[in-house]
């Protein structure tokens, strides 16, 4: 007994704490958000840094200003970049509270594997962080101060993320990035995000612009908003969305508040036949035409017809980018070959993303759930 | 009513589940052929057959006299074979403890604290086991049942935060690399479950159906394996495949509301889970030891385990290649085998002939 207690007592006395090496928040450089950019020999890697003795006191917290500091580090490779942060800062990195990384331009286009291959392997970095490609450079998102009483990482990762739950852009965790991009038959891609003047002219904002599709390591091309809606729903990544169409009694305004895509695989004798079906849940927000005017059978059927006609289109125009223009599989329809029945995928992998394209279906099912307070 | 230093069947599993789902934890897949993610799903059926084969001496062993030993045999035989069977086992238990504690090092200066040198964390691990076993066998049984419901809930957790991830395209189709390299993973995952050798000198220990629980633990433990390496799959793809500690990645994954980082409290419970399962491995190996020469264990033998553990970790984690190396030579499956059903058998099979050739002999008087 006493010597249990006497060993209880030497582990709370001498193995407790930190270690003198430099645990405390104050010797910890707090991560938010890197930028990766191309040099010509190497990378310059943007570092947004959380002020960890500003951030404790509450009067330069309001202030903002401090609230983050900026680094930037050179080297030939990430990792050598980013090892010469405890020489320049005297503080030990911590990665685990890093929110996004953004792709430079120039490094989008070069090799996404050299840049991210340190990510994959640094296991203090979260798998789920966002990935993200900038229109330019990397360190111009990074550094520019977006906003007064958050880390301006935090409004980057917000904006995405709430951009996604609202069905305007993909939102992409470094994991399903890297899982995409190391798939034989996929494409990686992240949100593209650029920087606009806001309200205040001291400030700007992030503003996402599109979609990057990156194929054989670099970037190929970029899709619109309009695109990455579809591509939104191809790949069921909607949750909600608002969309303004014209329909043959006035213009309405739906807001989806459910979407499910299924990919439905059939074997035929002629080859694998894939069917896209979407299911979405739709509540009239605003119906414009001459007048207040309720929403009878009539103008509630125009509006599904309406609804259904705008999302079908959305969906084909992406599709038929995705697969006939730039043979992207973003429906995964070889995987889902594959496992259907895997010994007449390989013969359907052989087969040009023209017939894919040609075996496919695409149907929309729109219904109207609500229709406001206003019965007509 | 339960006998004053025995334990439950239900806690002797709960322990050899604790030491079982560490070593699920911190494994690292060497050999992808026949370990697609198809195969994972389905991989618990050749685990379970080939684990309750390599059980069929143990079980035979336990059945000969109600809840007997290897020893209880072997000393019929001679007591220079109860002699070798002690040491062997003790070596294999040894070197089984060490292998866990090495991979359990690279986890842990992999991912909780990169580029650390943990000797002396684990050679204070090893001293706490140290007094966990000296402890007993109630001791364990009852640390391990807890373990085992917060091992339970862990993975629960991990399981229902990951389920709106998961993907089923992420997938291949079972069996792609044939069924040959399949069911060669089933028969070395099997072997690898080194923890049941101690059936064959812990079963007077236990109270209860130990023949049904085997079955049933064995089907169980697969079955969750399976699950949670589909699981895996599904979430994580070819990123998860990359990954040296592949449940680490769905861990890391998991998070609900305000609990962003419970990656960090599961850890703590593989940390208990490491520790029980050294402290189990050295009660053992006292067991075969007291069992073959007679004697009662003292600190001083247990500071030798503790100092032979340490000494194998050592010379296993000097370099991950060293490391891989040695688990993927397929020695460590070979000698498992060997404890887990060769030897049982080879002594089972002598003691059947022995008692054959004195029937006969007797028959001819």
């Amino acid at each position: 007994m006493k010597k249990t207690a006497c060993l209880t007592l030497f582990l709370i006395f001498l193995l407790s704490g930190c270690s003198a090496k430099g645990a405390e928040l104050s010797r910890r450089l707090v991560i938010e958000a890197i930028g990766i950019d191309k040099k010509e020999e190497g990378y310059a890697l943007t570092l947004q840094t959380l002020d960890t003795h500003s951030a404790g006191t509450g009067s330069d917290a309001s202030a903002g200003d401090n609230l983050v500091k900026i680094y930037v580090f050179e080297g030939e490779s990430v990792g050598e970049a980013l090892s010469g942060i405890t020489e320049a800062t005297g503080l030990l990195p911590l990665f685990s509270q890093t929110r996004i990384i953004v792709l430079g331009k120039a490094c989008a286009e070069t090799d996404i594997f050299a840049a991210l291959d340190f990510f994959l392997r640094e296991y203090n970095i979260r798998s789920d962080i966002l990935i993200a490609a900038a229109q330019n450079d990397a360190g111009e998102i990074v550094s520019t101060d977006l906003g007064d009483s958050v880390p301006d990482a935090v409004i980057l990762e917000d904006s995405i993320n709430y951009g996604e739950e609202n069905g305007l852009c993909v939102s992409m965790p470094l994991y399903k990035f890297i899982n995409y991009a190391l798939s034989e038959t996929d494409a990686a891609f992240c949100p593209v995000v650029s920087l606009r003047d806001a309200e205040n002219p001291q400030k700007k904002e992030p503003h996402i612009t599109g979609t990057a599709f990156f194929k054989n390591k670099s970037l190929s091309f970029i899709l619109d908003d309009k695109e990455t809606r579809g591509l939104l729903f191809l790949t069921d990544a909607i949750k909600k969305a608002s969309f303004t169409i014209e329909g043959n009694e006035g213009k309405y305004t739906l807001e989806a508040v459910s979407s499910k895509t299924k990919i439905k695989t059939k074997k035929t004798s002629n080859g694998f036949v894939f069917r896209i079906d979407v299911k979405l849940e739709c509540d009239v927000s605003e119906f414009v035409c001459a007048g207040f005017t309720g929403l009878d059978e009539k103008r509630t059927k125009d509006a599904k017809e309406a609804g259904t006609r705008f999302v079908k289109e959305l969906i084909t125009n992406s599709f038929s980018r995705l697969y006939g223009t730039e043979h992207i599989d973003v429906c995964r329809f070889y995987r889902r070959a594959l496992l259907k029945d895997p010994k007449s995928a390989d013969e359907f992998r052989e087969k040009t993303f023209d017939e894919w394209f040609a075996g496919a279906e695409i149907g929309v099912e729109l219904t109207i759930r609500r229709t406001g307070k206003e019965n007509g | 009513m339960r006998e004053q230093g025995k334990i439950s069947s239900f806690q002797f599993f709960c322990l050899l589940t604790v030491c079982r789902v560490i070593a699920f934890f911190t494994f690292i897949i060497t050999d992808k052929k026949g370990f697609s993610p198809g195969d994972r799903a389905i991989l618990f059926v050749p685990f379970a057959i080939f684990g309750l084969l390599f059980s069929v001496p143990a079980l035979i062993v336990i059945g000969k006299e109600e809840n007997g030993t290897l020893f209880d045999i072997s000393n019929s035989l001679s007591p220079k074979i109860t002699k070798l069977a002690a040491v062997l086992y003790t070596l294999g238990g040894l070197w089984s403890a060490a292998v866990s504690t090495a991979r359990f090092e690279l986890f842990m200066s992999t991912v909780m604290y990169p580029g650390a040198q943990l000797f002396g964390f684990i050679a204070l691990l090893a001293a706490a086991a140290v007094l966990i076993a000296k402890r007993g066998l109630e001791t364990a049984g009852r640390t391990a049942l807890a373990v085992t419901l917060l091992i339970g809930v862990s993975l629960l957790f991990v399981s229902l935060t990951n389920i709106g991830n998961f993907d089923y395209t992420n997938l291949s189709p079972p069996l792609t690399d044939g069924a040959a390299p399949f069911l060669k993973s089933g028969f070395f995952a099997a072997a690898r479950t080194s923890e049941t050798a101690a059936l064959l000198v812990l079963a007077p220990k236990i109270n209860g159906k130990i023949k049904k629980g085997l079955g049933i633990w064995f089907l169980t433990l697969g079955v969750t394996i399976s699950a949670l390496f589909f699981l895996i799959s599904g979430v994580t793809g070819e990123y998860g495949e990359k990954q040296t500690f592949q449940l680490y990645s769905l861990t890391v994954l998991s998070k609900i509301g305000v609990i962003e980082r419970p990656d960090a409290l599961i850890c703590a419970v593989w940390v208990l889970c490491s520790l029980l399962r050294l402290a189990f491995y050295m009660y053992t190996c006292a067991q075969f030891l007291e069992g073959g020469f007679r004697f009662k264990s003292k600190t001083a033998v247990y500071a030798v385990f503790s100092a032979a553990v340490l000494a194998l970790y050592a010379f296993l984690s000097e370099s991950e290649e060293t490391f891989s190396e040695v688990l993927s030579s397929g020695a460590n499956e070979a000698i498992f085998a060997a404890l887990l059903a060769a030897f049982p058998a080879a002594v089972l099979a002598a003691d059947r002939i022995k008692k054959l050739y004195y029937k006969r002999k007797r028959a001819a008087h």
